[in-house]
């Protein structure tokens, strides 16, 4: 079973994408922010694919990013920003420290499940 | 050096304590105007505040307000600059006069306290009323931030119970596939059960019919056994007439006299043989009869005996037959029962899921808030560094303010249109794929 891991602060958008994913049969881990993503790795978590939210307490989502993909063993893990900025330079930071995509809230059910299984078959 | 009266010196000094007090009173009356222009932005930041539509709050017109302000503040400077110049009178050219004021000043000035006094009035009240704006906005942030959380609780909420109608949702679909797939083995076991009955039915109406091939076989023993009386009579005739026959022999033997002794021997022993052949062959009769009729008896106990097994299997037979077909009836029963569960399931597994996907316009909803409390605040803080120069008479109002009013309206503006990718598109639309849908962008 493939597993994903959801950064985000908001609980409406880790329980309703943790819902959206499971019904297709993934593993979900959550994270309330980029710091509790992070310690989660270091603690051991190893996720197939990444979902982060670009604005974050503590730590934000390009930050998170960064310093995922510092850790060898998530180099090559790919990691999607879901975020309700429609793009611009946060999207070029988000692109220059890793990320492999850029999706623009809300999830549309079906479309996300059509990018995940595209980024993580 | 010049030399006072002390009349003079009074006058000089009563007027200079006039004048004293009037540049005073300039410096409220100053204040004051500030604070008037700056009342109104209050009250019309009042009005926009308690909007139905928080969006109103930086409206068009307020820059252009504020600017009107700076404009009424900069006049009112210069106008009680000049006003200052005028009244301010030197000392020494009053001290050649030595007059003392002339009473329509005296009149003049009381007016002018009188309406410096009413005018440090409302400067006062402005002021107040000012702080009080203030307060109110510094009440919204945790207002707003216990609004984000009551959503955020209510969606939570919603999201839970979603969840557990779609756990439940599943477990019944687990149930009715378990329960169909026993009921296929227990169809299967059904058919092989009714597959054995009909065959058993067929072996008995088979042994049935065997019986009653093996009946008519008796019967035809029966008859041949009936036969044979024919034959006894025959021979029981045969031993009649050999009888007579001996008889007729002794008396041709004894009429021979001598010579026919060994003859009458003969015939004697003859219609002895004869004697015995017809009491055999009257048992021989006797036995065939009794034979006969306890197999005409046994036989018609038998066929009516077989005559009801085989209503009996037939009715057994036709019982397996329509066993099978009422479980078969049962079996499409339950596979269109699990069909049409399993994709009213379906249907409201995609409906949960559409669901899941409207719950997220709860956090798009509080991103907005949060993007209005920061500016909210930011606001604030530039009101409040207004009012502190509202209480320190000693500052000017500068139109820095109007333009870091104006940046941060800018900055809000350009942070919101950034993340108003879906503002027009009903979370609705969005779930029925009525929108264009999310933005992707795969790097």
């Amino acid at each position: 079973m493939k597993k994903i891991f959801l950064v985000d602060d908001s609980m409406t958008i880790l329980m309703s994408m943790k819902g959206i994913l499971e019904k297709e049969g993934y593993q979900v881990t959550t994270a309330k922010d980029g710091q509790d993503a992070i310690d989660q790795l270091k603690a051991g978590l190893r996720p197939n694919m990444v979902i982060t939210d670009l604005n974050m307490p503590r730590k934000d989502g390009i930050e998170f990013i960064k310093e995922a993909k510092a850790q060898a063993s998530l180099r090559f893990t790919p990691i999607i920003i879901l975020t309700t900025e429609s793009g611009g330079t946060r999207k070029d930071e988000a692109r220059a420290a890793g990320a492999a995509g850029w999706l623009v809230k809300p999830v549309v059910p079906a479309q996300l499940m059509q990018v995940v299984k595209q980024v993580c078959p | 050096m010049a030399i006072f009266s002390k009349k003079q010196l009074q006058n000089w000094l009563g007027f200079a304590e006039i004048q004293a007090q009037i540049k005073a009173d300039c410096a409220r009356e100053q204040e004051r105007q500030a604070r008037l222009i700056q009342q109104k932005c209050v009250e019309e930041l009042i009005s926009a505040l308690t909007s139905e539509q928080t969006g109103d709050i930086w409206s068009d017109s307020w820059p252009e307000l504020l600017k009107q302000v700076s404009k009424h503040i900069t006049q009112t400077h210069q106008s009680i600059k000049k006003f200052e110049s005028k009244q301010s009178i030197s000392p020494e050219p009053v001290a050649k006069n030595l007059v003392g004021l002339p009473a329509s000043s005296t009149e003049q000035n009381n007016e002018l306290i009188l309406e410096n006094q009413q005018l440090k009035d409302r400067l006062v009240l402005s002021h107040q009323i000012f702080k009080s704006v203030q307060d109110v906005l510094a009440e919204f942030n945790p207002k707003l931030q216990e609004v984000i959380a009551d959503t955020e609780s209510g969606a939570v909420g919603v999201l839970t119970m979603i969840s557990d109608v779609d756990q439940s949702a599943d477990k019944l679909v687990q149930y009715l596939d378990m329960s169909f797939g026993e009921g296929q083995n227990m169809n299967a076991n059904i058919e092989a059960d009714s597959e054995a009955i009909t065959s058993l039915g067929g072996f008995l109406g088979e042994m049935v019919k065997k019986l009653h091939d093996d009946l008519n076989s008796f019967e035809g023993v029966a008859q041949s056994i009936e036969a044979l009386k024919d034959q006894v009579a025959v021979v029981d005739n045969i031993s009649r007439q050999t009888t007579l026959l001996s008889f007729n022999a002794t008396i041709e033997a004894a009429r021979a006299g001598i010579h026919g002794k060994g003859f009458a021997i003969v015939a004697a022993e003859v219609r002895k043989l004869a004697s015995m052949s017809s009491e055999a062959s009257h048992k021989i009769g006797d036995s065939i009869s009794q034979n006969h009729k306890y197999i005409q008896n046994y036989l018609l106990s038998f066929r009516a005996s077989s005559e009801h097994d085989a209503e009996k299997v037939t009715e057994l037979s036709e019982k397996a037959s329509k066993l099978a077909e009422n479980y078969e009836a049962q079996r499409t029963f339950y596979k269109i029962l699990l069909e049409v569960v399993q994709s009213s399931n379906k249907e409201l597994s995609r409906k949960i899921q559409n669901v899941y996907g409207q719950v997220q316009f709860q956090d798009i909803v509080r991103q907005r808030v949060e993007r209005i409390q920061n500016a909210i605040s930011a606001k604030q803080m530039i009101l409040a560094d207004v009012a502190q120069r509202l209480t320190d008479v000693g500052q000017q109002m500068e139109p820095n303010e109007l333009n870091a009013l104006k940046e941060e309206l800018d900055r809000y503006l350009e942070e919101d249109s950034r993340h108003n990718a879906f503002i027009g598109n009903s979370a609705l639309d969005v779930a029925q794929g009525q929108s264009e849908g999310m933005k992707i962008d795969l790097f």
